[in-house]
């Protein structure tokens, strides 16, 4: 029998503690407590007795129609988003992972992130100005002979809007994980006759999922929760989700209902996440085999 | 291996410390007892140099213009620091967590004096130690439950009033707009823009289904429910802010719905085509007042500072726009806000006053009141699903 490995101690492992700690502090603990003021009486302030716990939070979030229905139209804009972003994406990692020369790479890649360099809301406004009546885009329409109407608050300006701040971060993932696929693999696939498609479908999409899986977690996960766009460029139908929380908060002042909102909303996108990824594995792993 | 060691234990020490600082408690504290003996002068007699005042307020609303912040500190010799927040909700938690700033005076809105007054966090303050209190008009002076308690104790100062009034633009709509029931008109279908706070959307909501917004505890929310259903298709969107308001304005786009007093009167010294008129069934009022946080270690400053903003100077200059020597450092003229003070307000011209939505007054106003948390949980969820289009 073989005997047990004794192990040692590392000290090492003690340089681990800080960021273990700041894991813990700013994201497991933030965590449970929401799922405890889920549960609480409206608000708890520094220097007050605990208010109380109540399960009316969660028979009001049971009985509102208008969460539900809001929740159901966040999940819509964020798939319609995030598969946008992908569709956009694809070419335009591609493009600067193979194609591009590397010199004009980096200047590509400085294009892709340069919106990061402003404030979103910046950048909001900036897209409101050209896309509103009067604005640069119709204008430009209008002395060429097109009738056009703005797009400005509607859905449609929703999802521009969210596609236009989200697309850098779908990009940058699909171009982390599309240039280390081997040029070798692309060549070999087009000498044993693959055609384009079919190389795409069984060598890059298979070995892209990785940064895809990030990508859709860094664009769906905040659109479905995003409250400012919509509530800037939507107009009088563009609320979503994270507008019905966040009044909870500015203008209701009432924490718990608040956390429980939250609560549902993470567990909802946990969930569709888990299965988003695993639905993903298992097509990289039918479609294209482990590499 | 060493070179790793070496910056695995510089970024481990960097975290630590991180992790420390984030734990801190925040330093300046307002825990220090208001010295209650000494009264504001209001004439700057007392010294305060070298000592600094945290005012709270919304970002470029009056207090930190060049004439009211600047002035303030030249003729005390302190500091005004100001501290600017999104909501009051926010406000409240600053005050709630000791903020990051120590904060000695907050603007707050006549409903939401009293929930900061029932937390504890503002404190009630003798008159006597505000003598321009005393030119306050009458009207704002001494309102419960906004600004005294059942005691009489004032704990709110108002500083400048206005209105959420109704307003369009003549250069689209082809007739009059009189009455809150007018926006339902088909020809203003898509151009309605309108604030998008549930307390104004909600007050009317009620006054278009004839009901008293006033009184929370009577009002029929169904109806007023029904009644935002049928205003729905009118909405072109909701606005939250001056530039919100302004842009859909400029645009064209935005027809007729309710507007601040401070756009409105941005807009008739842009020479715009627009029009403000108070429906005779109500409309919605604001009065903003300053107040004194509860343990503030600089109690006599932040008097002076209230003092100062209900001066016949500042007031003035609020008003109209003149009479200081401060010019805006972009050269721009400043925005106006209709003043509290009586002397300001009886000596403004018919010119001066209608861009302040003064001339013609409001026949009646309403104003949020205070609601229970039942009663703010039943206007919120009645206001979501409007905005929400939830049938």
């Amino acid at each position: 029998m073989d005997k047990k490995v004794k192990r040692t101690f590392n000290p090492v492992s003690l340089w681990t503690l800080p960021s273990a700690g700041l894991l813990l502090c700013l994201t497991i603990l933030p965590l449970v407590m929401l799922l405890i003021f889920s549960f609480m009486n409206r608000n708890l302030f520094p220097g007050q007795a605990w208010p109380g716990w109540t399960l009316d939070n969660l028979t009001r979030l049971m009985q509102s129609k208008t969460f539900w229905v809001l929740l159901a139209k966040s999940l819509g804009i964020g798939t319609e988003v995030t598969v946008i972003c992908i569709v956009a994406s694809y070419p335009a990692a591609w493009a600067i992972a193979k194609i591009v020369k590397p010199r004009s790479r980096s200047i590509l890649m400085m294009v892709v992130i340069l919106p990061f360099f402003t404030s979103q809301l910046l950048l909001i406004y900036a897209m409101m100005n050209l896309v509103q009546s009067g604005g640069i885009i119709l204008t430009a329409l209008q002395a060429l002979g097109i009738e056009g109407k703005s797009i400005l608050y509607t859905n449609g300006a929703t999802v521009l809007i969210l596609v236009y701040e989200y697309l850098p971060y779908m990009i940058l993932c699909l171009y982390s994980s599309l240039e280390s696929i081997s040029d070798n693999l692309i060549h070999a696939s087009h000498i044993l006759g693959a055609n384009r498609a079919e190389t795409f479908i069984n060598i890059v999409f298979p070995m892209s999922v990785p940064g895809l899986l990030s990508g859709i977690l860094l664009v769906f996960v905040p659109v479905v929760g995003s409250f400012v766009e919509p509530g800037l460029v939507g107009g009088s139908n563009g609320m979503m989700v994270g507008s019905v929380i966040n009044s909870q908060y500015k203008d209701n002042m009432n924490m718990g209902y608040g956390a429980i909102l939250s609560c549902v909303l993470l567990i909802v996108l946990c969930l569709i996440i888990a299965c988003v990824s695993f639905a993903t594995k298992r097509a990289q792993r039918k479609i294209g085999g482990e590499v | 291996m060493t070179m790793r060691k070496a910056l695995a234990l510089f970024l481990a020490t960097c975290m630590t410390l991180v992790l420390l600082v984030g734990c801190a408690s925040s330093g300046g504290s307002t825990s220090a007892a208001a010295s209650a003996g000494s009264a504001a002068a209001g004439s700057g007699s007392k010294s305060y140099a070298g000592q600094t005042l945290y005012v709270a307020n919304w970002q470029a609303y009056n207090s930190d213009t060049t004439y009211c912040e600047q002035a303030f500190e030249d003729k005390f010799g302190c500091t005004v620091e100001h501290v600017y927040y999104n909501s009051y909700d926010e406000l409240m938690t600053n005050l709630q967590t000791g903020g990051n700033k120590t904060i000695d005076c907050v603007m707050v809105s006549q409903n939401y004096t009293q929930y900061f007054h029932d937390a504890g966090l503002i404190m009630t303050v003798d008159p006597g130690d505000i003598p321009n209190y005393q030119d306050v008009a009458s009207t704002y002076k001494d309102v419960s439950p906004y600004a005294v308690d059942d005691k009489g104790n004032v704990f709110a100062f108002p500083w400048t009033t206005g209105v959420t009034s109704l307003a369009y633009n003549p250069d689209y709509v082809d007739f009059d707009i009189e009455h809150w029931s007018d926006l339902l008109n088909p020809k203003l279908k898509g151009h309605v823009c309108l604030y998008g706070d549930y307390g104004d959307g909600m007050i009317i909501g009620a006054l278009i289904s004839g009901q008293d917004p006033t009184d929370p505890s009577s009002l029929d929310l169904d109806k007023v429910a029904a009644a935002l259903e049928e205003l729905k298709p009118q909405i072109l969107s909701f606005w939250g802010s001056s530039d919100e308001q302004l842009m859909t304005y400029y645009s064209g786009e935005n027809w007729a719905g309710n507007m601040w007093s401070g756009p409105y009167a941005q807009l008739k010294r842009e020479g715009k085509n627009v029009k403000m008129v108070h429906p005779s069934e109500g409309t919605i009022g604001y009065l903003d007042y300053w107040c004194v946080v509860d343990g503030t270690d600089q109690y006599d400053l932040a008097c002076e500072w209230i003092n100062w903003i209900e001066s016949y100077e500042e007031q003035y200059t609020m008003a109209t726009g003149e009479g200081t020597d401060y010019k805006s450092p972009d050269g721009s003229p400043y925005p106006t806000y209709a003043p509290v003070n009586q002397k300001v307000r009886d000596g403004l011209t018919e010119d001066q006053k209608i861009p302040l939505g003064m001339d013609p007054m409001p026949t009646k106003i309403c104003m949020l009141n205070y609601l229970t948390p039942e009663q703010k949980d039943a206007w919120t969820d009645t206001w979501d699903t409007f905005k929400a289009s939830v049938g």
